[in-house]
């Protein structure tokens, strides 16, 4: 059913002059964006149980509703150390304060050709090449690309991560990276993405919060996940056994980034503990920014892996990739076109009447915002196709394959 | 006795003379022959005659400033003499920080906002690299020499004036070199020298300060 309607958005913001620098030592940001979405989709949201992709879903054709209320605060100790806090406001019942981020960083001053950078705490994999706003949402788009939509809901590092670049001199052209991180408290990451497969939002899960869980037949009484919780608390540690990622980078100026990164969170697909599985979920992920003249700009990032889970219950392959091409049209003027391709492969076959996970599908995402000359305020519009296969939406009688258009109207003050 | 007053005589003479024959250049010029290296390169050159012998009485008392502005120090270079005390006045409206590691002057400063300065004594020859650890592509050079006879090499030939006659390091230096490349070299009266300099060299050019966008988090 298409039910497009003409969307006038007043959105009355009184224009406080406030600092965002209160001292050298403390700095805040506070990102609050309000959105009108006009759906086309007969899916209900995946937030509130449905087998929708996007954030918004079939009932909530042109609400008018608070998109994102965010909050990043810092305080820098010296200038080698600094504590940050992210924090979410969400409208929807599930939870409603969400702390994304929390860590202490440490910079040390080592020599001319050494930097790292250590962090300490709960805070991202430093993979995604759109999650560079404050707050860790994406200066290109409102929806983030399924991977870095993926990481908001049910991946975060807790843990310790250490950052070593090398350059032959303090103008060199060429930065050398090593990362590596040593992490618990994501055992269960992965089963949102079996169960529920990929898809392209910005909410961000904070500590301690649950996730929505269809209750698909496998979690009946007597069946094989009947121990499973309604949710999905991903940040809980069930096994004692830490898990890593690895990686290597090459940037060249700020026009070419590489980079490589292996994910283990190393979870004993044996553990149940108070109604959460641990998951052994591992992935390679290759990340690619080339900035060309003219203020254009390709990203693109791939991840490959695997999971497992109970004895040879579930045993899943995903893989997910995007393109997306940004160009500043002007000062004022942004356009950003994402491209992008998904799956979840099951392997295994004995559990698959009652708990297919196999899916596939593809989106195409266009943002065009305008920020005005303070930066503080983005209008933007972004028009969203998402087209997915799933085989479990046949057990609630649902079409295996659902098209999911949106096209949101929205306005982001910034300060 | 006749004799002893014959000899200082003549002595004071020998004096005389030699102090009315000229004894300092009026033109010092030096040719840099340098060619295969990249002129703007060449452009951001210092070239020096440091005497030899008066070298550590060089020392000067005078101030200089490097500003921090839109995430960068301009300007890129600034040329002291030892002895020179350098202020770093931050114009820009969120913390600073100022550091160097190297061998002439190694320091660390405190963080320092909007209005805010330091100021640092470079009393030791040689080049300095500064940086700012908050905002790691921000460079400058502070190149510290025990001479007033300095300049920037603007042309292919480069002309000091009154120059005392006497033993002299003649050097030229650019960011991209660590170290000075340097000759010795005798003044006696005015002359002209030919500067070979056959070092690969660079021009240096500061990464620019990112977009507004930029995280600093994406900085490691």
């Amino acid at each position: 059913v298409m039910r497009y309607g003409l969307i006038i958005v007043f959105v009355l913001i009184s224009s406080h002059s406030f600092s965002a620098n209160l001292n050298e030592k403390f700095s805040y940001s506070v990102s609050l964006d309000v959105q009108v979405n006009s759906l086309s989709t007969d899916a209900q949201t995946w937030f509130k149980n449905g087998s929708g992709k996007l954030k918004h879903g079939s009932n909530e054709n042109n609400d008018v509703a608070i998109n994102q209320l965010g909050t990043q605060l810092e305080y820098k100790f010296d200038l080698q150390s600094k504590i940050r806090v992210d924090a979410f406001y969400q409208t929807d019942n599930l939870n409603k304060l969400s702390i994304t981020q929390a860590f202490w960083q440490f910079k040390p001053l080592i020599s001319d050709n050494w930097r790292a950078r250590y962090r300490v705490g709960m805070f991202y994999a430093p993979i995604s090449l759109e999650n560079t706003s404050q707050s860790w949402l994406s200066n290109h788009t409102d929806s983030f690309s399924v991977i870095n939509s993926w990481l908001a809901e049910e991946l975060r590092t807790i843990g310790i991560e250490g950052i070593w670049t090398w350059q032959k001199s303090r103008t060199a052209e060429n930065k050398f990276s090593i990362i590596a991180s040593i992490f618990g408290f994501n055992d269960p990451a992965g089963s949102k993405l079996a169960w529920h497969g990929w898809a392209s939002h910005n909410r961000q899960t904070g500590f301690g919060n649950e996730l929505a869980l269809r209750r698909l037949p496998v979690f009946n009484t007597g069946e094989q996940f009947d121990g499973q919780l309604d949710g999905i608390k991903p940040f809980v540690e069930l096994d004692n056994r830490p898990g890593y990622y690895i990686g290597t980078e090459w940037r060249h100026k700020r026009s070419v980034k590489l980079q490589w990164l292996y994910y283990d969170n190393r979870g004993d697909p044996l553990t149940l503990i108070d109604h959460q599985y641990a998951w052994d979920t591992r992935f390679h992920h290759l990340a690619l920014k080339i900035a060309g003249a003219n203020k254009w700009a390709l990203h693109g990032q791939f991840l490959s892996g695997n999971m497992v889970m109970g004895p040879d219950a579930v045993d899943n392959d995903f893989k997910a990739g995007y393109f997306m091409l940004t160009k500043a049209l002007s000062e004022k003027y942004n356009l950003a076109l994402r491209l992008e391709k998904f799956s979840v492969d099951d392997n295994d076959f004995l559990l698959n009447a009652i708990d297919p996970n196999q899916e596939d599908g593809e989106a195409i995402t266009i943002n065009l915002s305008y920020q005005n000359d303070s930066k503080k305020l983005r209008f933007y519009t972004e028009a969203k196709y998402l087209d997915s296969r799933r085989l479990s939406r046949l057990l609630f009688n649902e079409a295996e394959e659902i098209s999911e258009t949106s096209l949101s109207l929205g306005v982001r003050y910034a300060f | 006795m006749k004799l002893i007053l014959g000899l200082r005589l003549f002595t004071t003479t020998v004096i005389i003379l030699l102090f009315s024959l000229p004894v300092w250049a009026e033109t010092v010029s030096v040719s840099i022959n340098s060619s295969g290296i990249d002129s703007k390169a060449i452009q951001q050159g210092v070239l020096s005659l440091t005497n030899k012998t008066t070298r550590p009485l060089e020392k000067a008392t005078g101030n200089s400033q490097v500003t921090q502005y839109n995430a960068q120090f301009t300007p890129l270079i600034t040329v002291v003499q030892a002895g020179t005390t350098v202020s770093f006045p931050n114009k820009d409206n969120f913390a600073h920080h100022v550091y160097s590691f190297s061998q002439a002057k190694s320091f660390d400063s405190e963080l320092y906002g909007e209005d805010d300065s330091i100021e640092v004594l470079f009393d030791q020859p040689g080049v300095v690299a500064l940086g700012c650890n908050i905002h790691d592509w921000m460079i400058a050079y502070i190149y510290v020499i025990e001479t007033r006879f300095y300049q920037r090499v603007t042309k292919n030939t480069v002309t000091f004036r009154d120059v005392p006659n006497g033993s002299y390091e003649l050097a030229f230096w650019q960011p991209s070199m660590a170290t000075p490349f340097t000759e010795d070299v005798i003044i006696n009266g005015d002359d002209s020298i030919d500067f070979r300099i056959n070092q690969p060299l660079k021009e240096v050019i500061p990464i620019p300060a990112p977009e507004q966008n930029f995280s600093e988090e994406d900085d490691y």
